[in-house]
């Protein structure tokens, strides 16, 4: 399996997609430190003019801290959109090239085969992730420099200096089970519908429906919530309250667990059946 | 006779309702290369493809040295395949598309020396993206040497190749089978390049075995011969040899039906009286055979 692995690795490394969604991550933060150093401080005046009326602020709001907080916002959205050009492709690239058939003429068995393509897409995520967090912290901290950060979420939050960055270690690593999740959902549709830009539509249909969905959220939409898996995807905002609320954290957790192995088990049974016609 | 190294045995396939194939049986030998021929549409690529493990038959079995088997990775460990195309990863050279089957397929070959033994050494530093369709055939032929397998299985590899690049490759795989002992498994639509080819072949017409046999035995069989002479000869001359009734189809054209061997006697004869033929013209045995059944 190893070996198997290693190869995914490799030709994901060696595809152009892989480099151009870290390249479009980095356009989309250099953006938004970009934006808030030039207009930050007055979009914030702004904001905060309300509550400046009332309460005395002192020290400095804006900081590395907010400014991560605040992309991790604006990207949670955005990221499952640029990770799907890489594991929507995953399967179904192979198929259309046709290079499946010299993949699958070998001794290896296809369930291997796909779990080291779900795992090499897990690694991807991974990575992503990690440069996309450090990419979201390290400049903001240059640029806008350290302090609590004070949200609107669930009502003022203010979370010390000292413990911001271990809440934003954990939200990446909620967002990345986040993002696994999608993932499976991606290679899911290559797999079923063996074409890329098919498995790449059908996965952000998913993620539109059920984000909109989610965002409606009145009447029988809010009874539907708990089923959506962006629903889920978005707890990682509770880590960002005085007192995380562990439990449904957790729940959220277990619940995109669900859908991973729901999801992979059913791309191993359809795989395994395929006629390989291509 | 040496048994079968790999046989088919009574494997039926439907794609929906369709029957693609339908009760097709046959074995591969080594040192032999059997040519699979077939109309399109035959079923010719489905039975390749379920010998691969890419398609699953509804029924039959695939025996390997006399055992069924069980798990499609037994024929992979002793056979390379060679399916449509076949299609690389075209961002990575042809050394690198090889490195990477070498290490999926836990391979030993050198391959280098894999590159060289299809013509590709100059080329193997180049982007497959950039090869020409003759190079990824030769490409496909080296993928599908690697862990040096005793049965090799080639799908139309000639499609689109220009002569030279043919013959390359038609001497590439008939060393396969002669100096290696290879079993071999050939599918093309051009006849007469698995006529020179192959030993043995098998027609399939709508999913089903139609015809096989041997294609030494056509050789004895009578086939059309034009013969081209550069004067015009004399009807009586022509008359007086002993093989072959000739037909002019023109003053300097003459048909006759002979038998390879005959054909030999009969040139023999003609220069005996002078006549010494230009051109002669032999239809395809195999090109024949399956237009008078299909």
């Amino acid at each position: 399996m190893r070996q198997l692995l290693a190869i995914e690795l490799y030709k994901l490394a060696r595809q152009p997609r892989t480099w151009l969604t870290f390249g479009l991550m980095t356009i989309l933060l250099s953006l938004i430190n970009l934006g808030m150093a030039l207009d930050g401080r007055k979009m914030f005046d702004m904001v905060l003019q309300p509550l400046s009326e009332q309460f005395i602020i002192s020290g400095n709001l804006i900081n590395g801290h907010l400014i991560s907080y605040l992309a991790l916002n604006m990207l949670w959205v955005h990221i499952p959109i640029i990770l799907v050009i890489v594991t929507g492709d995953l399967v179904s690239g192979e198929f259309e090239a046709g290079t499946i058939r010299l993949m699958l003429c070998t001794t290896w068995k296809r369930w291997q085969w796909l779990s080291a393509k779900i795992i090499a897409a897990y690694i991807f995520v991974m990575v992503f992730m990690v440069f996309s967090g450090v990419l979201m912290v390290l400049p903001a901290h240059i640029i806008f420099g350290s302090g609590d950060l004070i949200v609107l979420n669930e009502g003022i939050q203010v979370i010390q200096e000292k413990e911001v960055l271990s809440r934003f270690v954990q939200a990446m690593l909620f967002g990345m089970l986040g993002m696994f999740t999608f993932a499976t959902i991606s290679v899911f549709f290559s797999v079923v519908l063996r074409n890329s830009l098919a498995a790449i539509l059908a996965s952000l249909g998913v993620l539109i429906v059920s984000t909109l969905v989610q965002t409606f959220g009145m009447g029988i939409f809010e009874s539907w919530q708990p089923l959506l898996f962006t629903w889920h995807m978005a707890q990682w905002q509770r880590i960002f309250v005085a007192n995380p609320d562990l439990n449904s954290i957790l729940q959220s957790a277990a619940v995109l667990v669900l859908h991973i192995v729901i999801l992979t088990g059913f791309a191993l049974y359809r795989f395994n059946h395929l006629k390989i016609t291509e | 006779m040496v048994g079968a190294v790999i046989e088919l045995r009574n494997l039926f396939l439907t794609y929906g309702k369709q029957l693609i194939v339908d009760d097709v049986s046959f074995g591969l030998y080594p040192g032999k290369i059997v040519a699979l021929i077939g109309p399109n549409g035959a079923g010719k690529s489905s039975v390749m493809r379920m010998m691969a493990g890419l398609v699953k038959p509804d029924s039959g079995e695939i025996l390997l040295h006399n055992r069924q088997v069980s798990n499609i990775a037994e024929i992979h460990s002793e056979a390379g395949f060679f399916i449509e195309g076949p299609d690389f990863y075209k961002n990575l050279t042809a050394r690198q598309n090889l490195m990477l089957l070498k290490t999926v397929r836990n391979a030993s070959e050198d391959i280098d020396e894999l590159l060289h033994r299809v013509g590709l050494t100059n080329a193997a530093g180049k982007k497959v993206g950039k090869y020409s369709r003759g190079m990824k055939q030769r490409l496909g032929v080296a993928q599908a040497l690697l862990r040096n397998p005793s049965i090799l299985v080639f799908d139309e590899p000639f499609n689109g190749l220009d002569p030279e690049v043919k013959q390359y490759l038609m001497e590439i795989i008939r060393k396969l089978a002669k100096d290696e002992n290879k079993s071999i498994l050939v599918s093309s639509h051009i006849l007469s390049d698995l006529e020179q080819l192959a030993d043995d072949f098998i027609l399939l017409r709508n999913g089903r075995v139609f015809l096989n046999g041997n294609i030494a035995g056509f050789k004895t069989e009578r086939q059309k011969i034009t013969f081209g002479f550069e004067k015009r000869p004399d009807e009586k001359i022509l008359g007086q040899v002993a093989l072959g009734k000739f037909t002019g189809t023109d003053p300097w054209y003459w048909e006759t039906s002979l038998t390879t061997a005959e054909t030999t006697e009969a040139v023999k004869e003609l220069v005996g009286y002078g006549l010494i033929p230009f051109e002669i013209q032999r239809a395809d045995l195999l090109n024949a055979k399956y237009m008078e059944i299909v």
